[in-house]
């Protein structure tokens, strides 16, 4: 096994981080403000995909411009899902919101199963990102590099918002003491629903950089979901920089497990979790809780 | 208040009677003759058979005149939505109410259950959409045919097809699961007499969706071919992945289990891959006039195998019918087994009475470029027949446990 061979395929594995990445980032921001586990994560990136499809295809948007649209679009829904909704959960056991949101995935899933059909859409890689980069080592596809550049800049992004910017100290502070902060005059109930709108936005965005690699059909966030799920678990729920540290080092981890022996590959993911729950059951970056 | 107890008596009554007046009507002997095309109307599956496949079997009906035995022939739309147990429920309602002939049955799941569900009624089952060999192999019975392709005879045609053009070095991409299995033993035994051999294979879970690794595996080992013995959204994620590593400049990429209808979604992503299938809508005049029919029929869109073979096997059956002057099943079979016919769907067709399984001539195509077709959905090129002794399992291996 040439080292070419074993540098291109650890590419593979950072662009295949760089969705878990995204995903579990987007977990993490939701459970870190509003305590749901949020289960429709997965509806909501397969929605990224197919608002991309339909977009490019109804209304001739360019790949890029759906880069930029259809987060905005989808995270519009998921707002008002959460001020309708998802709000009067707030208080309750985390268990009702698991179970509430896996109920709106399913029902997504079938409407979108209705109107698409179950066999999906290929959608091709834009012309500008087509064909392949030449990295001094080998040739790499270039729609994968995008894939991995656009995700490292959006996670170093929201890292930086939500730990180091003002709003994002609101945010926590929120989360942390709500009473308190409104009586210092915050809407809190307001940056409640815009971080939601910002995790889910985040979820689509890693559909819309899906579409043109995978098929895009209803059931494509239920195939991804669950190893985010354990990622985050892994990087210590509610934690944004364990999530993008986690989703990367995993994508990488689960490539070149499948590189050395293939049918692990699905299973070593939870290898880890099960590890990591074992040894350190906040996880590898959480805090314990301190209630 | 005593009307309202008469009626709601009366009403009773009727209820009651209701099924016991039903049943002698549809069973009666003058009544409308029922065929039901069970299958898939809103699913993955509902481009390569769905509406389609009902089209097709109503213009076989009208064009044997719409009556059989002096009895009017009623086409039923029967949704299976992919589930066994509503395939199994929807024949068996059918069949009670009088229909003597199930036809599509795309999905192997689907399809097994309606043939069990035959066997049990003694009504005929003709399976055209569902692949899986057990269909004419350990799941075989007097009342259910297999009529257009099973994993045997696409390996058989394909594989035979591309290592005779003296392709040894061969790389499987294997779904964990049957269906995958046997695909790749299929391919083993077809290509093997050529001295071809698969040099490595992976298997990975159904419902994959990063095949990259797989992609640079199989570009780093230099194989001739890759073979991806996978189906549906595994198929178009794995292409992609082959296509976007650029394995197609450097190899034969194989598709194993592709129709026609799936082109159509991503033309310039299908280009170049080779497939085998059991018809092409262009291969013959007759086909193509055929094709055209059901074109004007259904918005300008061709046919794929599935629905022709609908169209075929109803006819067949119509003319059986005819001939042995009843629908009786068994009558119905004794007068098909052994019998050999030439249609524009199959060439050098048997209805062959040891496994039940049609055999025809299978063919192999190359994928157009856009830049290449002249006309809509013209994708295929055909490169190669594969003689129907050649493309399905012989007799003497047959696993059917014959009890008829």
């Amino acid at each position: 096994m040439s080292a070419d061979y074993l540098a291109s395929q650890l590419f593979n594995g950072l662009a295949s981080g760089a969705f878990y990445a995204l995903l579990a980032l987007g977990l993490s921001v939701i459970f870190g403000t509003l305590r749901i586990i949020n289960f429709a994560h997965g509806a909501m990136y397969m929605l990224g995909a197919f608002a991309t499809y339909y977009g490019v295809q109804y209304l001739h948007l360019s790949f890029f411009a759906a880069l930029i649209v259809a987060p905005l679009i989808v995270a519009a829904l998921g707002m008002i899902f959460e001020v309708l909704l998802l709000r009067r959960l707030q208080g309750t056991d985390p268990v009702y919101g698991l179970l509430f949101t896996f109920a709106t995935t399913l029902v997504v899933v079938n409407l979108m199963r209705w109107v698409a059909g179950a066999m999906g859409s290929p959608y091709e890689i834009p012309a500008a990102l087509s064909g392949a980069t030449n990295l001094g080592f080998t040739l790499y596809p270039t729609y994968k590099l995008f894939v991995i550049v656009v995700s490292i800049v959006v996670c170093a992004l929201v890292w930086w918002f939500v730990e180091r910017s003002l709003l994002g100290a609101r945010i926590r502070a929120a989360t942390e003491n709500p009473v308190l902060v409104r009586a210092l005059g915050i809407d809190t109930p307001r940056l409640i629903t815009l971080t939601f709108g910002l995790g889910v936005a985040i979820a689509a965005l890693a559909g819309v950089l899906a579409a043109p690699t995978t098929n895009v059909y209803p059931s494509m966030g239920d195939d991804i979901i669950i190893y985010t799920f354990a990622i985050v678990v892994i990087g210590g729920l509610g934690s944004i920089t364990g999530s993008i540290v986690m989703g990367f080092v995993l994508g990488v981890l689960q490539t070149l497990g499948a590189v050395w022996y293939p049918p692990i590959a699905t299973t070593l993911i939870f290898i880890v979790m099960v590890v990591v729950i074992a040894l350190r059951p906040s996880g590898l970056f959480g805090r314990r809780e301190s209630s | 208040m005593r009307t309202t107890r008469v009626l709601s008596a009366v009403c009773a009554g009727i209820m009651l009677c209701a099924p016991l007046s039903a049943a002698p009507a549809t069973a009666a002997d003058n009544g409308p003759i029922h065929i039901a095309v069970i299958t898939d109307m809103s699913g993955v599956y509902a481009s390569i058979s769905g509406q389609g496949a009902v089209e097709a079997t109503k213009m076989a009906v009208e064009d044997f005149g719409g009556k059989v035995l002096g009895r009017p022939i009623v086409v039923d739309t029967v949704d299976h939505q992919n589930s066994a147990t509503v395939a199994e429920a929807k024949a068996r309602e059918e069949f009670d109410n009088g229909a003597e002939l199930a036809v599509d049955l795309t999905n192997s799941a689907t399809a097994l259950a309606v043939a069990g569900v035959a066997k049990d009624v003694h009504k005929l089952a003709i399976v055209s959409g569902g692949g899986s060999s057990a269909l004419t192999g350990a799941s075989c019975n007097k009342y259910t045919y297999h009529y257009a392709y099973d994993t045997y005879a696409l390996a058989h045609s394909e594989g035979t097809s591309v290592a005779k053009t003296g392709l040894k070095t061969w790389y499987g991409i294997v779904p964990d699961y049957a269906f995958g299995k046997s695909m790749l033993s299929d391919f083993t035994d077809a290509i093997a007499p050529f001295g071809a051999t698969f040099v490595h294979s992976d298997t990975m879970p159904l419902g994959t969706t990063d095949f990259s690794t797989y992609m640079l595996a199989a570009k780093n080992a230099h194989p001739q071919v890759i073979a991806l013995l996978n189906a549906g959204a595994d198929t178009v994620n794995s292409m992609k992945a082959a296509k976007e590593f650029g394995l197609d400049k450097q190899m034969k990429i194989v598709v194993g289990l592709f129709f026609l209808p799936q082109v159509d979604t991503d033309p310039a992503l299908w280009a170049g891959a080779k497939v085998a299938d059991s018809w092409y809508w262009n291969q013959t005049p007759e086909a193509r006039k055929w094709a055209d029919r059901y074109a004007a029929r259904m918005n300008g869109v061709r046919p794929g195998s599935i629905q022709a073979a609908d169209y075929s096997s109803t006819m067949q059956w119509l003319k059986a019918v005819k001939a042995v002057g009843s629908v009786d099943a068994d009558k119905v079979v004794a007068y098909l087994d052994g019998r050999k016919f030439s249609d524009f769907y199959a060439q050098n067709a048997e209805w062959r009475g040891r496994d039940h399984s049609v055999v025809h001539d299978m063919y192999v195509y190359d994928i157009l470029p856009q830049s290449e077709v002249k006309e809509k959905d013209a994708w295929y090129k055909l490169v190669d027949t594969i003689p129907a002794s050649q493309a399905f399992r012989p007799v003497a291996q047959s696993n059917c446990t014959k009890t008829w």
